[in-house]
């Protein structure tokens, strides 16, 4: 009889068959596809195909001029590492280096000139044709009541001669260079010892370098050239005294740290010379060479250890090591350099720390400071051209500022002091919308690193000239301006002469130079081999080798110790108050290359946004002990307030920070804020206080919790 | 089966934490080597994607007495009870019998996580979001190392697609063996104070493996019986003692990270 399905058959199967299924394979297999399937859709980019092939060029992120080795995929680099025994950049190149080829693709790239309409809070950013860019510029220049300036923060270059020229033709025209601070201290001597000839240091054979502040390895100079020394310090018997403030890398790695008080650089400078002179630590023959020594010992008498360790924070017995430790390990060297985002030291500290080189015997001796030639064909770019500092204030009305980056913050205060108060107008060709260019009226989408060919000639911290040519590695983009070219179409809007020669024939007259100096080596990045200039058969046989990837090294020259000199005895103790023990002290900090003009590649969020190695814009350390007195925690926001502003910022306690400090990143900014997000709000470097001597090192300020 | 493949190698490092500047140079060649996406707007510490990750590690003395090393922390090539592989659900990590790499297969990935909560160095990433690059980025890609997808967990593997390539210059050579300069992770190629040494610890002539006999040779957490692959290198007692501890986010511990 058969049986009669009822409703709870029905159910039982239905029930059991779901029970069933989750028994088979279907449902994982089914998750496992929706997986794969969602793993797998076009978002995830296609690899590019083509040849693999080497090309080389030179980094001009900076002036540091370290050889490049990119790995290309169908003609794109997608791999950058250094040339292995480069004569300057020892195979090394720096994390922004690594990531450079990036930065033509930059999301935040300008690829069309830009225009701010109104300077108010309602200012208009936009973009417009770059034939009416130039026009309107040129009717400017003509317009102009004030004068025209042209400042370019990396002289010496074959642009820097252009713009020279170019200036020159121009009414109120004025080239202007600012000092890059890596050679303060170089720059100082030339000028103590009234010199042309450039300067150098010769890190390779010294004994002893006495640091105040400089970023030795965080970036400074030739980063390769610096690791390689230090990394082999225990067996080259190099030893480094790193005077700073904060604990930087370098105070990390120095074999000691003296953590003077901000501010007191000079004076400790000055408690070692006293050390010196008082325990008749200087040589004879020294002595012989001050003209004013007795003026200057009396002088030097009132910086005795015992009156200034309570303002350094260094105890006297700590002073008197280092100065005996700086007699007993000659040759040495006494720099001064500024923090990429803390800005440099005023003229007097530059002074007292290049006069603790002549103290010590430092100049003109190998293992010293050491005298150097030009770059056949090429003018010491600092002994002929206006500083930015002589520029009378409130005299600039228009105002060209050039692409070329220094890496080292530059505030927009120290502009605006120099521009008349209404009507100024100011250019700026620079490919990304930061820093300065952030406050210009004009931008002009310049070519970046690897679209245009440029000529190097690296750090002047190096001791010995040296010259490469950066070949381009990435398409250049469409629309964007090289700046000859900007220059070419401004100088025929004005009817003036310009230069008709491309900047490959300029960059050949060098070559030729060289080669006809008959000086010097030739490295070739191919094969890691280096050769004498004499080897080359003709300038174009150079040019070729060029072409391929070289660097031209100088030899070195006959050092002379210096016969005559005088120190400066005008030097006080009230010029080194910098303010109340009780007041917070802010002092900007910054890594070079992520505080200025130039953008750094997305990727490179992975040392600061992703993890915590390095600290993003906005970011403040603070000592346990002050954090505890404002009642301020790790990742708290809290309100930054001076004199010059207010803003939030992300608290970081650190025990490295000096009590009383806030240690403030001025950069980079996190992936996803652009520079029109950065100009709707104020960064560290527009609460700092910018002195009349140029420095923003020391701010009073106050920090309290914010409750957002 | 590749030649190359007869000798049992056992890939290692050797880390000099006092050599170590912090520079960040083998975390951005790392990123770029293995086409690590950049950062998103909203991406931090704890959602960002860094195989090579650098911590910022204080004795915790108070100034000026206070001391830091960095850290160099990544996929630590555990060759015993590997965690992440035994907990693999998908068999999607698998440590390389020839090599000893411990290698993660994002095909087979189904994004639980259950190696990341495994992992006790904290070495695993999670792909929360698609990869982004610019459009001309893309084109800068590593072709020889796929991009992963939203959805699935990737670390360091030494560098593999240079291991291949390595062995199939070797193959087309007809080599055995392959070159060890032909076989360099980025990390190492990159860092400036050549902190970082690779090598086959199974050589017994091979610097690193020299070098792990030191006896300032140290690994983190050893106690756990892993045989993590790579040591660590310092003077400083200080540093040495921090091994057996947590790396831990905790606001009140010494490590940062």
């Amino acid at each position: 009889m058969p049986k009669t399905i009822t409703r709870r058959d029905v159910l039982k199967f239905v029930g059991g068959s779901v029970l069933g299924t989750f028994l088979t394979p279907i449902p994982w297999k089914l998750l496992d596809d929706t997986a794969i399937w969602t793993q797998n859709w076009s978002l995830t980019p296609p690899l590019s195909h083509g040849p693999i092939s080497n090309k080389f060029s030179v980094c001009t992120l900076c002036p540091a001029g370290c050889a490049v080795k990119a790995r290309c995929v169908a003609g794109m680099p997608y791999m950058l590492s250094g040339v292995a025994h480069h004569p300057l950049s020892q195979g090394i190149l720096c994390p922004r280096g690594l990531a450079g080829h990036h930065l033509s693709f930059h999301p935040y790239r300008l690829t069309v000139p830009h225009k701010f309409f109104g300077k108010d809070e309602n200012s208009r950013l936009s973009a417009i044709v770059y034939d009416k860019t130039s026009k309107e510029i040129s009717k400017h220049i003509i317009e102009n009541k004030g004068s025209v300036v042209l400042l370019d923060r990396q002289p010496g270059r074959i642009i820097s001669s252009i713009y020279d020229q170019f200036i020159k033709n121009i009414p109120n025209g004025r080239y202007v260079t600012f000092n890059p601070p890596e050679e303060s201290t170089l720059l100082t001597l030339q000028k103590i010892t009234d010199t042309s000839t450039p300067l150098g240091y010769d890190f390779e054979y010294t004994k002893m370098i006495l640091s105040f502040g400089t970023p030795l390895l965080d970036g400074w100079g030739t980063p390769g050239r610096l690791m390689k020394i230090f990394r082999e310090k225990k067996e080259n018997g190099i030893k480094l005294i790193q005077v700073e403030h904060r604990q930087s890398r370098t105070a990390l790695q120095a074999d000691t740290w003296i953590p003077v008080q901000p501010g007191r650089e000079g004076l400790f400078a000055l408690t070692l010379a006293n050390i010196l002179i008082s325990e008749k630590l200087v040589p004879q023959n020294i002595i012989r060479s001050i003209n004013n020594f007795q003026a200057y010992k009396i002088f030097i008498e009132q910086f005795a250890p015992e009156l200034t360790c309570e303002k350094t924070g260094i105890a006297a017995g700590v002073a008197r090591k280092i100065a005996l430790e700086l007699i007993q390990s000659t040759p040495s060297i006494a720099c001064s350099g500024s923090d990429p985002g803390g800005g440099p030291f005023d003229e007097q500290t530059e002074q007292i720390i290049a006069e603790l080189n002549l103290l010590l015997g430092n100049v003109g001796r190998t293992g010293g400071i050491v005298a150097k030639r030009d770059v056949p064909g090429y003018k010491n770019p600092s002994a002929s051209h206006t500083n930015w500092k002589e520029i009378p204030d409130h005299s600039v009305q228009v105002l060209i500022i050039d692409s070329a980056d220094s890496g080292y913050a530059f505030p927009w205060d120290i502009i605006e002091q120099k521009l008349i108060p209404t009507n100024n107008v100011v250019i700026s060709l620079s490919p990304f919308l930061n820093e300065i260019a952030a406050h210009a009226d004009y931008i002009i989408p310049s070519a970046v690193y690897y679209e245009t060919q440029q000529d190097i000639i690296p750090s002047s911290s190096s001791s010995v000239a040296s010259f490469s040519v950066s070949f381009p590695l990435n398409p250049k983009r469409k629309n964007t301006i090289d700046n000859i070219d900007f220059i070419k179409n401004i100088s025929k809007e004005l009817g003036i002469p310009a230069s008709t020669a491309t900047f490959e024939e300029l960059l050949k007259e060098k070559v030729s130079a060289i080669y006809s100096s008959r000086r010097g080596l030739i490295f070739t990045f191919s094969d890691g081999q280096s050769k004498r200039t004499t080897e080359i058969q003709s300038a174009d046989d150079l040019w070729k080798t060029f072409t391929e990837g070289a660097t031209w090294v100088d030899d070195p020259i006959p050092q002379h110790t210096l016969v005559k000199f005088s120190l400066n005895t005008n030097y006080s103790h009230k010029a080194f108050d910098v303010g109340q023990a009780e007041s917070l002290i802010l002092v900007p900090y910054g890594w070079r290359g992520t505080v200025t003009t130039s953008q750094i590649s997305p990727i490179m969020s992975k040392v600061f946004q992703e993890s915590e190695l390095r600290s993003f814009a906005g970011t403040v350390s603070i000592n346990p002990m002050t954090a505890s007195k404002l009642n301020l925690q790790e990742s708290d926001t809290a309100f930054l307030k001076t004199e010059k502003g207010e803003m939030n910022v992300r608290i970081k306690i650190d025990n490295a920070v000096r009590p009383g400090l806030i240690e403030a990143a001025v950069g980079p900014n996190l992936n996803g804020v652009d520079a029109k997000d950065e100009l709707q709000s104020t960064t560290v470097l527009d609460l700092c206080k910018v002195q009349n001597n140029g420095t923003w090192k020391i701010t009073k300020a106050t920090l309290s919790k914010a409750y957002v | 089966m590749n030649s190359s493949n007869e000798k049992k190698s056992r890939y290692g490092m050797i880390i000099d934490l006092d050599r170590c500047n912090g520079c960040g140079a083998c975390t951005v060649a790392c990123a770029i080597e293995n086409n690590v996406p950049p950062a998103q707007n909203k991406t931090n510490i704890k959602t960002g994607i860094t195989w090579m990750q650098v911590y910022h590690v204080s004795n915790n003395e108070s100034f000026p007495k206070s001391d830091t090393v960095f850290v160099p922390m990544f996929c630590q090539q555990c060759e015993e009870e590997t965690p992440c592989v035994t907990v693999c659900p998908q068999n999607a990590v698998e440590v390389d019998p020839a090599t000893g790499i411990v290698g993660q297969i994002p095909q087979r990935c189904l994004g639980c996580r259950y190696c990341m909560a495994a992992c006790p160095y904290h070495a695993r990433y999670f792909n929360w979001w698609d990869p982004q690059w610019s459009e001309g980025m893309k084109k800068q890609l590593n072709p020889d190392v796929a991009p992963r997808m939203r959805g699935v967990v990737e670390k360091c593997n030494f560098c593999q697609g240079r291991l291949h390539a390595a062995k199939a210059k070797a193959a087309a050579q007809g080599k055995k063996e392959i070159d060890p300069v032909e076989y360099i992770p980025a990390c190492v190629e990159s860092c400036p104070m050549q902190a970082i040494t690779f090598g086959d610890l199974a050589d017994e002539t091979s610097t690193v493996s020299q070098s792990a006999k030191n006896k300032d040779t140290f690994r983190f957490l050893s106690r756990l019986g892993t045989e993590p692959k790579v040591h660590f290198h310092s003077e400083k007692s200080w540093v040495r003692d921090m091994a057996e501890k947590t790396l831990t986010r905790s606001k009140k511990e010494i490590v940062h990270g």
